[in-house]
């Protein structure tokens, strides 16, 4: 009964929420100013996603030297996508230099 | 009759097209998520959480984070209210979400509002929204071919295929966790967990490509490391808000300085 209970009423809140907005968006009036807001939620939103994961994905503060393997990783995965624009090339360097970086072949530069 | 014929199979098409885009789009993004989903149902087990439930879990909340604190707190044995409570604070981002995808789903009739609102998660949002940026762009290059316009209207079916995808493999990655768990050696260990934040690098760095989109971008990262201890990913909707109004406050500085 706990666990009906539980499932009922995370999958309840969760998607209250997640339709809120979407059930209403036909009565809901957005200014071009709120507009130009919400514009920018996309990139903040993956950028605060990223940041952590990066910056202290083994502990929990913040790693900022070139020991760790996730910085290497985004460092090279941002050049990547900086230059050819491809999300499966960006990570197939990503997880490439990840994988090298975590064997210890970076810890020569 | 002709004439009509070939619209509607055009028309499809375009569907298809659309649906299929979306799913390929995600497929980077399954990459990171299935380690996730197989820890979570390894995890729920032992949390106490029965085999139905914790498929029934995936099946009906669909929430990564919420499902993974959810086992936490019931290992820590604490009260339904108090699980359910902080659910919802967890999502409370995806109000943020569904208020910047509002443009494209006003002119959806309610059935497809309401089937696309399970499936907002972190991953589809990433996928559907980066794809909105890159057709802007194109509008403001001014060439438009013309099937990419019509993508454009076809943004829902691309959000369907994702939205699909990423859902199936959570049921399996789930469904795997649960059978396969202890027997899997430290699916932690792979290294796959960095596919989740190098997909989302990916998807990112195109968007920025004015100075308020940078600084959005900058300090969103700023506020997400300094709040990331807060609970209930508070850090994150915070450092989303903190990014917004970095952003804008840019435009109106840029605004303001080409006026003078």
């Amino acid at each position: 009964m706990f666990e009906v209970l539980l499932i009922t009423g995370m999958c309840a809140v969760t998607y209250l929420i997640r339709s809120l907005l979407f059930l209403a968006a036909q009565q809901v009036r957005l200014s071009t100013n709120t507009q130009q807001a919400l514009s920018f939620v996309p990139v903040a939103v993956l950028s605060a996603i990223i940041a952590p994961a990066i910056l202290s994905s083994e502990q929990q503060t913040l790693n900022l030297s070139i020991h760790n393997p996730a910085l290497i990783a985004a460092v090279a995965a941002i050049i990547v996508a900086w230059w050819k624009n491809s999300l499966l090339f960006t990570l197939v360097a990503g997880i490439s230099v990840f994988m090298l970086s975590r064997w210890g072949l970076t810890s020569f530069i | 009759m002709n004439t009509t014929n070939s619209f509607v199979t055009n028309q499809t098409n375009y569907h298809k097209h659309a649906f299929i885009s979306g799913m390929h789009q995600t497929i980077p993004l399954v990459i990171g998520a299935l380690p996730f989903g197989i820890i979570y149902g390894t995890l729920a087990l032992q949390s106490g959480l029965s085999e139905w439930a914790t498929l029934a879990m995936s099946l009906f909340v669909f929430a990564g984070s919420s499902q993974f604190i959810a086992i936490g707190l019931l290992a820590s044995s604490v009260s339904l209210e108090l699980i359910i409570l902080t659910t919802a604070i967890v999502n409370l981002r995806h109000l943020l979400y569904a208020a910047s995808l509002l443009p494209m789903v006003k002119s959806l009739n309610f059935r497809w509002r309401a089937l696309m609102a399970f499936g907002l998660t972190d991953e589809t949002f990433a996928v559907v929204s980066s794809h909105t940026a890159k057709l802007q762009n194109i509008d403001q290059l001014q060439s438009v071919a013309n099937s990419d316009a019509l993508t454009n209207q076809y943004q829902h079916w691309l959000y369907l295929g994702s939205m699909f995808t990423l859902y199936f493999c959570w049921q399996i990655a789930t469904f795997l966790g649960l059978h396969l768990g202890q027997t899997l050696p430290a699916i932690d260990q792979l290294g796959l967990e960095i596919a989740m934040p190098i997909t989302f690098i990916g998807l990112l760095i195109p968007q920025l490509r004015s100075a308020p989109m940078l600084t959005a971008a900058i300090s969103a990262a700023v506020v997400a490391i300094i709040g990331q201890q807060w609970p209930h990913q508070l850090g994150l909707i915070a450092a989303a808000v903190t990014g917004v109004m970095m952003g804008i406050s840019t435009t109106k500085l840029l605004e303001r300085s080409q006026r003078v």
